[in-house]
């Protein structure tokens, strides 16, 4: 008896094929027989028999139903072209949805805000990850290939005084008031203070400091109103003492400068009420000028990137084409993806063929031309063309102007700070982890340029773990505005979890993606490259402060709660 | 031209042709059903499921230029469609997890579709989507093999077992 039982438990997965028609036809024939002797396989064959009709049937209704929204989908967009998706993304702002992120990248400007803070983030930890290293002052900068990177540095090192002019011009559409004006409706006064971002583009710039150390700078370049304006950037370097000098013009005017003539340092600084002077500082005693001005002179001075790290580089494509004047050179596209996976903020990196320097670098953003570096000259020369203190610097330079000049804005980004001075530099309520969270070790604090919010300081907090799961949290004026106001219109998202501080902590979305821009912008402190498995969340203080954390890995619920849980006001450690 | 070179040139214009020929429309048309099914097992409402399909096609159709291969495209879909549901499944995955009584819908047939597709969503991962797909697909386990990329026996055995689970769950043997 019990044997007949066992084996028509085996049978059950056999006459569940039979109803599915899975089975072949002389094992259904036996099958058949048994059934007509055995009640209870009987019993399960009818079962199985009468519900697959209503199987059946509900699945009917979802390819009806399918139908339905087909014809719906392709009303919106599938009889157009791919770009009508993007259309269609915009028309459909007003659905209320449960994906935070879902809403705040529909908007075009907060796109390019974004855009710019990965660019800001790429350049962060480029800067950031050199500075830092032990004991060096070296930096490694922009390479696209390491023959570039050799090529460039071997510019320098000829007999007498290297002489090199590269051209910073600025395209008509740098700043694409258009876009701005065209998404500001969509925006209504939310988007105004961001789009004072869009007023400008901006370089990083580096100059050397009395210390021998350099100093990360930003070079605000304002909007071309209808026709490109072109900085001129020109460099001297004395390969027999070490002396430099480099300046940028507009119009034969210079606007920045920095030297070294042996005994003092020359720099010049933009005062917050627009004007900019030239600080003579003693070099110190221990002063050695950077070992390679590549580092910060010429083409591809402050230019430093991941772009040549083995891991998560972010180049596209690579491949050959021609100068305008016929030099042969490899093309590299570099950037990050956004949302919907599309490049629209981008590099061009040219390098010629012949010597492996670079000829040009080229901006781009939604197709158009943005910025143009190109290098004009290079050549030696007996004597530099300006002193090396720098006496042909203009006094003072106002600001009085009728339109905005480029500026050279100081410190864009600063390293390793203290919780005392996050609290300081930051004009909204910051936060911290009150401990380590249990699998991470070392804490660093990274103090930079709020690129879409000018007169705001962005700050990192990463730790390295050494099971690989790096947290990194960044607070930000513009993520405040950025993910605050949207992500109150998604009314029907749920936090993934509300800590007993008054933390709210929302997932999902496009978590994967925003969480390997924090995490490559932290990669000076976290080392590693963003995982596969890394996650991200937007926290909503009790402040009303909108802080983005990512997380190398998983983690559970547990570790998560225990980690927003000990999140304190920065303001507060910092007393204690 | 070398033969091997040939070949190549001759797959790179083939790979081009069969990106080329998919357009958005034909995308929508000949895949709906799958990633509504898909994302209807995962979610276990119809609601979230379409929601869901909608943005697996919004996205698809921007990246529609990555797809290397036009016989990939069911995969590449369902692939996205599964991501997405990952992530609503995160999104939802709070200290208030989303009830499995849902208010019952008022026409009969509704609610024992609702009540099949609930059932669905409650068996183990590597069951929903073979026996979703079998089913959406005119019940043929080549084709499920092909969009999982696993054997046709390990479809039909996934299949089977699955729906003898289905069985207990809808007969209440397995609560």
């Amino acid at each position: 008896m019990n044997n007949q039982k066992n084996d028509c438990q085996n049978r059950r997965e056999a006459i569940a094929a039979l109803v599915l028609g899975e089975i072949e036809p002389q094992d259904a024939d036996t099958l058949r027989e048994h059934i007509a002797a055995c009640e209870s396989c009987r019993l399960l064959y009818q079962a199985l028999t009468d519900e697959e009709e209503s199987i059946r049937a509900a699945f009917e209704a979802i390819s009806d139903r399918s139908q339905t929204i087909q014809h719906n989908l392709v009303d919106q967009f599938g009889r157009q072209d791919v770009r009508a998706a993007d259309k269609v993304r915009e028309q459909r702002k007003a659905r209320d949805i449960s994906f935070i992120w879902r809403t705040i990248m529909r908007s075009k400007l907060t796109k390019l805000a974004a855009a710019a803070v990965v660019i800001a983030a790429v350049l962060v930890y480029g800067w950031h990850r050199n500075e830092r290293g032990a004991g060096t002052k070296s930096l490694t900068y922009f390479s696209l290939i390491s023959q570039a990177r050799a090529a460039e540095a071997k510019l320098f090192y000829q007999e007498g005084i290297t002489h090199i002019v590269n051209e910073i011009v600025v395209y008509a559409t740098s700043t694409d008031k258009t876009i701005s004006r065209q998404y500001k409706s969509d925006l209504q006064e939310k988007a105004d203070k961001l789009n004072s971002f869009l007023e400008y583009n901006w370089l990083p710039m580096c100059s050397v400091q009395a210390s021998g150390r350099f100093r990360f700078n930003q070079l605000q370049l304002p909007a071309a109103d209808s026709q490109p304006y072109t900085i001129v950037d020109e460099s001297w370097y004395d390969s027999a003492t070490g002396n430099f000098a480099r300046v940028l013009k507009l119009d034969e005017e210079m606007f920045f400068a920095n030297s070294y003539d042996g005994q003092f340092v020359y720099a010049s600084e933009a005062g917050p009420d627009g004007t900019c002077r030239l600080i003579k500082e003693q070099a110190a005693d221990d002063f050695t000028a950077p070992q390679n001005p590549a580092e910060f002179l010429g083409i591809t001075a402050g230019l430093p990137s991941t772009i040549d790290e083995e891991s998560g580089a972010p180049i596209r494509e690579i491949w050959e084409g021609n100068l305008a004047d016929g030099t042969a050179v490899r093309i590299a596209k570099a950037g990050f993806t956004n949302l919907g996976g599309e490049l629209t903020a981008y590099w061009l990196f040219k390098v010629r063929k012949d010597d492996s320097t670079i000829a040009e670098m080229e901006f781009i953003i939604a197709g158009k031309p943005q910025l143009l570096i190109r290098r004009v000259l290079c050549e030696t020369v007996g004597t530099a063309g300006v002193s090396w203190s720098l006496d042909e610097f203009p006094e003072k330079l106002t600001a009085e102007q009728e339109a905005p000049k480029p500026v050279v804005k100081a410190d864009m980004v600063i390293p390793n700070v203290s919780v005392e001075h996050m609290v300081e530099k930051a004009k909204f309520e910051t936060y911290i982890f009150a401990k380590n969270p249990p699998w991470a070790g070392h804490r660093e604090i990274v103090d930079c340029l709020d690129p879409p919010s000018p007169g705001y300081r962005m700050f990192f907090i990463a730790y390295r773990a050494d099971d690989g799961r790096h947290v990194v949290m960044v607070q930000s004026h513009s993520y405040n505005k950025m993910l605050g106001n949207f992500a109150k219109q998604g009314q029907q998202g749920q936090p993934v979890y509300t800590s007993p501080n008054g933390f709210k902590v929302w997932g999902g979305g496009p978590d994967k993606w925003y969480s390997e821009i924090l995490l490559s912008s932290a990669r000076a402190c976290i080392k590693d490259p963003p995982a596969d498995d890394r996650i991200g969340y937007v926290l909503e203080s009790p402040a009303g402060t909108f802080p983005a954390l990512a997380v190398n890995g998983p983690l559970t619920e547990e570790e998560l709660h225990s980690l927003i849980d000990s999140l304190v006001a920065a303001r507060e450690y910092a007393e204690e | 031209m070398t033969q091997a070179g040939q070949q190549k040139s001759v797959e790179a214009v083939n790979a081009g042709e069969r990106r080329a020929s998919l357009t958005p429309e034909m995308l929508i048309r000949k895949y709906s059903a799958a990633v509504l099914g898909l994302c209807i097992a995962h979610t276990k409402n119809f609601h979230d499921g379409e929601d869901i399909m909608q943005e697996v096609f919004l996205k698809a159709i921007t990246k529609l230029k990555t797809l290397r291969d036009e016989t990939r495209a069911r995969s590449w879909l369902l692939k996205i469609a599964r991501r997405m549901c990952v992530d609503y499944y995160r999104q939802h995955s709070s200290s208030e997890p989303v009830p499995d009584d849902l208010p019952a819908p008022s026409d009969p047939a509704d609610e024992h579709i609702s009540r099949l597709h609930k059932a669905i969503s409650r068996l183990p991962e590597g069951y929903r989507e073979p026996i979703t797909l079998y089913y959406l697909d005119g019940r043929k386990c080549a084709s499920v093999a092909r969009t999982l990329g696993i054997s046709e026996d390990a479809v039909r055995s996934r299949l089977v077992r699955a729906r003898l689970r289905l069985h207990q769950i809808l007969s209440g043997e397995c609560l």
